[in-house]
């Protein structure tokens, strides 16, 4: 325990939340040590278990009379270091706010809890002909305030939006224990875009309680096929033609050779393992134009030499393709003991090049280099394998992984397309953006969070200067 | 300027043109050294927007920042500097069969800079969102002559804070916007503008909810009421005792079009909809420039927006109705935005209704009003012109502060700059 923790802070949170809702004790702490991005770890020392808001702003008062570091927390599927208690502190998890407060089919909205999780919200409106859109692949445990503060994505943002686009509004703690709301069930509202300056922030401007999210009607009817092709270079260009040809398909997934052979091995849905590439490509909508647009799709596939073009037959067809893609990841542990994932976005032109480039560089850094991802947004996500008990491949791994960002950025690209930049990337802030925009952004945060004991050392290579010790200092370049 | 111009005229000394991003730096760290407000300009189609200022200024013409920086038609995406007129921008993206889904009055003079910041939505808000949607790279320069960017060229990104957001909407008070990077749309192939009258409120939120679950997925939702100049000519055959119009929007490809509008007419057959028609494609395209054009300020006494919850549009129409029989009102209805224009016989009693009715009702309703243009605006008083402030006002400020602490941008024009 830091010495700013102490028994009287401790038991004044007791008093908060009462005994069953503070973790203080080592042993239970280590699973708050880190989110999904597992490189760089440290433990909390309290961990918090708010039930309401006004617990949520008596906490934050409570940290800032002691002047102790604390930061939110959902369900830690986070893959940047966005909820990695940098400094210690209190970590305030959310996950026992979990009501659906309310959903409004009429106004097209629910109110709900930051601590619901994501697919609670798409089963309590099954049936309804609603749904929530942002579908990230850890939407079984994400929640949705963790998706508010990562601006989450997912395989079908392509068409519906991420998070932003979906977010009417917020009730939040300020740094300093005020509680606002920010927006509502009304669009547009008075003002400055505080709801769009909060969606995306990764926890370091408030602490999001609860979110008005905009709900979207059920497609009428959907078609989702597989293409199958012999090179990568076929598939990415089927990819920018099919975006070129003004089609805007509800996803557009590719997966390589090498995750296919896993996600094959673990769900066997039949994926032809001598394929370099695959597209799992999906049209929703009326069902008056989905033939059309699936046709069309289907004839760009084999001017790009596509070897076969398969379809979903059934319901039950589209949710194993689905569950294979969405869990590619868990998929990854057959290839190796550990891996990291990327992130990078290109322009949707530039993939073909960009993945030829990520084969260069994993040959060059004898990095084993696997790829699914939104090709749809450009958004990439190379997944590099490696032994974590080897030093000498994880020194790899990071080069690798830094020159794929650099090579992303060169391309007219981002870093982060819906990881986040947490603690994992900071160092490319400065190679995405200028010194006057990383100031702008750091007068932005002063704005919100102006002592910066608000989830520190987050986003922002300036973060350093918070004064608080790093825990692995040289570590956190790319993984 | 064509059509209705400023109440009053803006306080300013001196006018510029800058014609580059470091031009505009440069005056305004000028400007910020002397303390002297700056009123950014692009069209000056919408200078109405936002409360009259006072202090003395330099007018800064966005005018000349207007190059075409980067179109990448395959990607979707086009970068254009802040001056550039929509409609330009339109005619450039039409080539490729590529457009933005804004409606915007004036749209040969309004500049993108000028819709951004005034944060401009018309009716296909509905189906396409809002600006902000489709902004994905930003470069503004703050009121200390700093140049600075968020967001960047991809139609992903989550690097950094989203200035593209915070920027949108901001009337130009925490920096001028200088370049953006949008996200394109698709043309769709095909439109139908349908059209009904309703007899009572009633009637029109029982539409309007059954819209809400439509087989159809309109475009736009619209409703018209009062003496729209309109209803003279270019209406198929507009049923004089109806209380107002419905327009909905449909778009797509030819046979989802044609889907929608046999299910459409089918769907109104049920409901209590009259003379329902889909107006002929002559008269759609002055129906069409009308539901964006009539946003504009009018030759009227008030123009006021207010926005609540959608539900709760028709308790705003009735009551503005009530008010003033003679309104010119029009509704985003999908989307809970009310537009109205007051008539002249009502603007003494306009800024005490403001405050003893429209805004209570506003916020009763989870929004707000916010008076946008007319002869009546400098007289109101900012209760009147904004109703309360946001319990984030002070939030709002502080942020204001750090972009802008010589406050010199757009100085006592927010809502939250108490000046």
């Amino acid at each position: 325990m830091s010495s700013a923790v102490d028994y009287s802070l401790l038991e004044q949170l007791r008093e908060i939340v009462g005994h069953d809702s503070v973790l203080s004790a080592h042993s239970e702490l280590v699973v708050y040590e880190c989110d999904g991005f597992v490189i760089e770890k440290n433990c909390p020392d309290v961990v918090v278990f708010p039930r309401t808001v006004q617990q949520v702003s008596e906490i934050v008062r409570l940290c800032n009379e002691h002047q102790v570091p604390f930061l939110p927390r959902g369900a830690g599927t986070s893959l940047a270091g966005g909820c990695l208690p940098v400094g210690g502190g209190v970590m305030i998890v959310l996950t026992r706010m979990r009501e659906i407060l309310e959903i409004d089919l009429r106004n097209r909205c629910a109110f709900v809890e930051s601590g619901v999780v994501n697919l609670w919200l798409t089963k309590a409106l099954k049936g309804t002909g609603f749904h929530y859109a942002p579908d990230p692949s850890s939407q079984g445990a994400c929640t949705i305030g963790g998706n508010v503060a990562t601006n989450s994505g997912g395989p079908h943002t392509l068409k519906y939006g991420v998070t932003v686009n979906h977010v009417l509004g917020v009730e939040a703690v300020l740094a300093d224990g005020t509680i606002v709301e920010v927006g509502g069930p009304a669009e547009d509202p008075t003002g400055l875009d505080l709801v769009g300056a909060l969606v995306g922030s990764e926890g370091t401007l408030a602490i999001v309680t609860k979110a008005w999210v905009r709900l979207t009607r059920d497609p009428e009817g959907v078609r989702t096929m597989l293409a199958v092709f012999d090179s990568a270079d076929a598939a990415t260009n089927a990819i920018s033609q099919i975006i070129g040809a003004g089609i805007i398909p509800a996803a557009l997934e590719m997966m390589d050779q090498g995750i296919l052979i896993a996600v094959e091995q673990a769900f066997r849905f039949g994926f032809p393992l001598d394929a370099a590439a695959i597209l799992l490509i999906e049209v929703d909508g009326l069902e008056a134009g989905l033939d059309e647009s699936r046709d069309r799709i289907e004839a760009i596939c084999h001017e790009n030499e596509a070897r076969e073009v398969r379809h979903a037959q059934d319901a039950k067809q589209r949710a194993l393709l689905w569950k294979s893609r969405k869990q590619a990841f868990g998929a990854v542990g057959r290839l190796s003991p550990s891996y990291c994932t990327q992130d990078g976005v290109v322009p949707r032109t530039k993939l073909p090049h960009m993945l030829r480039r990520i084969t260069e560089i994993g040959q060059a850094h004898e990095v084993r280099i696997v790829n699914v991802f939104h090709a749809g947004d450009g958004n990439l996500h190379p997944i590099l394998l490696f032994d974590e008990r080897d030093t000498e491949q994880i020194g790899r791994v990071l080069r690798a992984s830094e020159e794929i960002l650099d090579e992303c950025l060169a391309c007219g690209g981002s870093v982060t397309g819906e990881h986040g930049i947490g603690v994992e990337k900071i160092e490319f802030m400065s190679k995405m953006f200028t010194p006057s925009d990383l100031e702008a952004m750091a007068r932005l945060r002063s704005a919100f969070n102006p002592e910066n004991r608000l989830s520190p050392c987050k986003m922002l290579p300036t973060a350093g200067a918070c004064g608080l010790e790093q825990v692995h200092p040289g570590r956190r370049a790319a993984l | 300027m064509e059509h209705a111009t400023l109440s009053a005229p803006l306080p300013i000394s001196e006018n510029v043109t800058p014609a580059s991003v470091e031009e505009v730096a440069t005056c305004l760290l000028g400007a910020a050294s002397t303390g002297t407000a700056v009123y950014p300009i692009g069209g000056g189609t919408s200078l109405d927007f936002g409360r009259l200022p006072s202090q003395l200024g330099m007018a800064l013409q966005t005018t000349g920042l207007n190059r075409i920086v980067d179109y990448q038609p395959r990607d979707m995406t086009i970068s254009v500097e802040a001056g550039f007129t929509l409609q330009a921008l339109q005619q450039t993206l039409a080539e490729e069969n590529q457009r933005l889904p804004w409606d915007v009055p004036f749209a040969n003079r309004a500049t993108i800079g000028g819709i951004l910041a005034t944060n401009h939505n018309g009716p296909r808000r509905y189906g396409d969102g809002t600006v902000r949607d489709d902004v994905i790279g930003i470069q503004a320069v703050d009121g200390q002559g700093n140049v600075f960017r968020g967001g960047g060229n991809v139609v992903k990104n989550v690097a950094g804070y989203d200035f593209c957001k915070l920027l949108t909407g901001s009337l130009g008070t925490l920096g001028i916007v200088t370049r953006v990077t949008l996200k394109l749309k698709p043309c769709p192939a095909a439109m139908a503008l349908w059209t009904g009258s309703f007899a009572t409120w009633d009637d029109l939120e029982q539409i309007l909810a059954a819209l809400v679950t439509s087989a159809c997925r309109p475009s736009a939702v619209e409703v018209l009421a009062g003496p729209h100049e309109i209803l003279n000519s270019a209406w198929p055959s507009a049923a004089p005792d109806a209380l107002g119009w419905l327009l909905v929007a449909l778009e797509g490809s030819e046979a989802e079009v044609d889907w929608m509008s046999q299910r459409l007419e089918q769907e109104w057959h049920a409901q209590p909809v009259r003379s329902v028609e889909r107006i002929a494609d002559d008269h759609a395209n002055r129906v069409w420039q009308h539901l964006t054009e009539s946003a504009a300020p009018q030759k009227t006494s008030l123009s006021l927006r207010i926005n609540v919850v959608p539900s709760a549009t028709i308790e705003i129409l009735a009551l503005l109705r009530e008010i003033d029989p003679q309104a010119v009102l029009q509704a985003h209805a999908g989307n809970g935005i009310v537009l109205a224009h007051f008539s002249e016989d009502l603007a003494q009693d306009l800024p005490r209704l403001l405050v003893q009715r429209i805004h209570p009702s506003a916020r009763k309703h989870r929004g707000h009003a916010m008076a946008l243009s007319g002869p009546l605006l400098p007289e109101l008083t900012r209760q009147a012109f904004f109703g309360p402030p946001p319990s984030t006002a002070s939030l709002m400020a502080a942020v204001k502060k750090q972009f802008d602490p010589h406050h010199i941008l757009n100085p006592g024009r927010a809502i939250f700059d108490l000046e």
